[in-house]
């Protein structure tokens, strides 16, 4: 399994590596044929970027934004999992909740922070609130689904064994689901990300989201520019980490899929 | 040999409907003896795995009982285990094999830490997977599958192992191979069985009893006894006439009445239940 995943990523990334090089030195060249302030050369973004954020400006500005993430990311789930296993483990449940949950998901995440405001007022509470709440739906959905696609032989097994509700859940049903809510916690942490940087920009006083706003708003393009790099290059390590991640703990779930048995 | 011994499985009267009015099985009553290998044989679709999960209690009858020592069985008992045909979907992809064979064992507070890997290895061991006690249920055969779910079963030491149709997914010479397995698992572990399978033949092979079931809703058509001597050897007992004999009556029997109810349902559906129930209630 790992040999087929890794001839795949390496093949995919040595021509995956052209196509941004080209773009990045396309860039610099127009813009340093056009001169506008809206668009800097990227070697200034870039110097720009280390002078930045090798600095105390990321203990001040990143740490925070990471700090909400990390809390609204483990609340949604914990709460997510443990809600969504319930919810598909039992069908009366699952049916009266679904329409709902699927109508919960279909809102956009970010409709909720001016409520949060509302309710919470500004500060890491709001955001945290904010967070759990927007990325605990793919993970309680997929959880749900999970727990309800468990092979009905598994479940009868347990039964067969004399194992009780609880260790059918705990022992049965939620290692059944683990693949399906891995998905659902990589899509919350997507989620986790674009909830932090936009109720950052709606209400706060620091935070990567509040720093790309601020930069903009008096004129500091290449700062600007900065933090998007940083956001960008978050988001792709926590995705990437999350993978591996995913890879060790769910190894045989790899294995059963992509080998032919 | 087995017929020496007395019933410790005792199905009676036992009818099972479904929720959306089907009626599975109508009537059977059977017994089954300690230590005996018994084998429930009838055609496709006769309600054979309705019939097993309705003898452990996975599901409820909608008539009758099944008597387990003289005690009625309401919940699936400790001492009937189901190894199911699938074991694919039955097995936990995410242990290993010792793992799996392991799993029932760990709730069970009668027993320390290494009285429970003795009993899976031992359990290994006998099904022949004792180089593959790391492996993932994925990464063996399907054959090599089914025996973990067979191990997993005798690690717990039942009394009785129902066994689904447990060889139908598998190859010819993995068949015969598992065939016999189960029969050494018999006399190794003193584990009565009861088997059900549509192959007359293979019933006839490991049987001590052959219970022969009617096309749905089904009933028992006969219970027959295989005196074949033991042990059965796949070529030798396979060519024995007496052998032929009773795979031949058992296919007149499945032949004839299962064709005659096979096609009035085909032709007639609704008559030929209306019929079946019928005569289901004139039985009871």
């Amino acid at each position: 399994m790992t040999e087929f995943r890794k001839k795949h990523f390496t093949r995919g990334n040595f021509s995956g590596f052209i196509t941004p090089v080209i773009a990045l030195c396309l860039w610099e060249i127009i813009a340093r044929i056009e001169h506008t302030v809206y668009i800097p050369p990227v070697s200034q973004i870039f110097a720009t970027f280390f002078h930045e954020w090798f600095s105390p400006t990321f203990h001040q500005q990143a740490v925070p934004s990471l700090y909400r993430m990390a809390n609204g990311y483990v609340f949604a789930t914990v709460v997510g999992i443990t809600i969504g296993t319930l919810i598909g483990a039992y069908k009366p449940v699952y049916k009266l909740l679904d329409p709902v949950l699927q109508f919960l998901r279909a809102t956009p995440p970010t409709a909720i922070i001016p409520v949060g405001i509302l309710l919470i007022g500004i500060g890491d509470q709001m955001k945290i609130v904010v967070i759990a709440f927007g990325a605990m739906w793919p993970i309680v959905l997929n959880a749900a689904d999970g727990a309800r696609l468990v092979p009905f032989e598994r479940l009868e097994t347990a039964r067969v064994f004399g194992l009780t509700k609880f260790e059918t859940l705990w022992r049965v049903i939620l290692p059944s689901a683990s693949p399906m809510i891995a998905a659902g916690m990589r899509t919350g942490l997507s989620i986790s990300l674009i909830l932090i940087v936009v109720s950052e920009m709606i209400g706060s006083t620091d935070g990567l989201g509040y720093y790309i706003l601020q930069a903009q708003r008096t004129f500091a393009i290449p700062e600007m520019y900065g933090g998007i790099v940083l956001l960008a290059i978050l988001g792709y390590t926590l995705n990437m980490g999350f993978l591996q991640l995913e890879q060790r703990v769910l190894g045989w779930h790899y294995g059963a899929t992509t080998r032919p048995v | 040999m087995a017929t020496s011994h007395s019933a410790i499985l005792d199905v009676v009267g036992l009818q099972k409907r479904y929720a959306d009015g089907t009626l599975a099985i109508q009537q059977i009553t059977l017994d089954v003896r300690e230590k005996e290998f018994a084998s429930i044989v009838g055609p496709s679709g006769c309600g054979k795995t309705t019939l097993l999960k309705t003898i452990c209690a996975l599901l409820a009858p909608t008539k009758g009982h099944v008597n387990l020592h003289g005690q009625e069985v309401t919940e699936p008992p400790p001492q009937m285990i189901l190894v199911f045909q699938d074991y694919a979907r039955s097995l936990f992809p995410w242990l290993t094999v010792t793992g799996n064979v392991l799993f029932p064992l760990k709730r069970r507070k009668d027993l320390s830490q290494s009285e429970k890997e003795q009993l899976a290895n031992e359990a290994i061991k006998a099904v022949a997977l004792d180089r593959f006690p790391k492996h993932y249920p994925w990464q063996l055969s399907g054959g090599m599958q089914q025996r973990v779910a067979i191990a997993r079963a005798i690690a717990f030491r039942p009394e009785i192992l129902l066994l689904d149709e447990p060889f139908a997914s598998v190859d010819a010479l993995t068949r015969a191979d598992l065939e016999d397995l189960t029969l050494n698992l018999r006399d190794k572990f003193g584990i009565t069985m009861l088997l059900v399978t549509h192959d007359i033949d293979e019933a006839v092979y490991l049987s001590d009893r052959v219970f022969v079931l009617s096309a749905p809703p089904s009933t028992v058509l006969e219970a027959i006894d295989v005196p074949l001597p033991m042990p059965r050897e796949q070529v030798t007992t396979r060519s024995l006439p007496q052998f032929l004999e009773l795979r031949n009556h058992i296919h007149g029997l499945i032949g004839k009445k299962g064709v005659e109810t096979a096609e009035r349902l085909a032709t007639d559906p609704v008559e030929a239940k209306l019929d079946l129930e019928r005569e289901g209630e004139v039985a009871l």
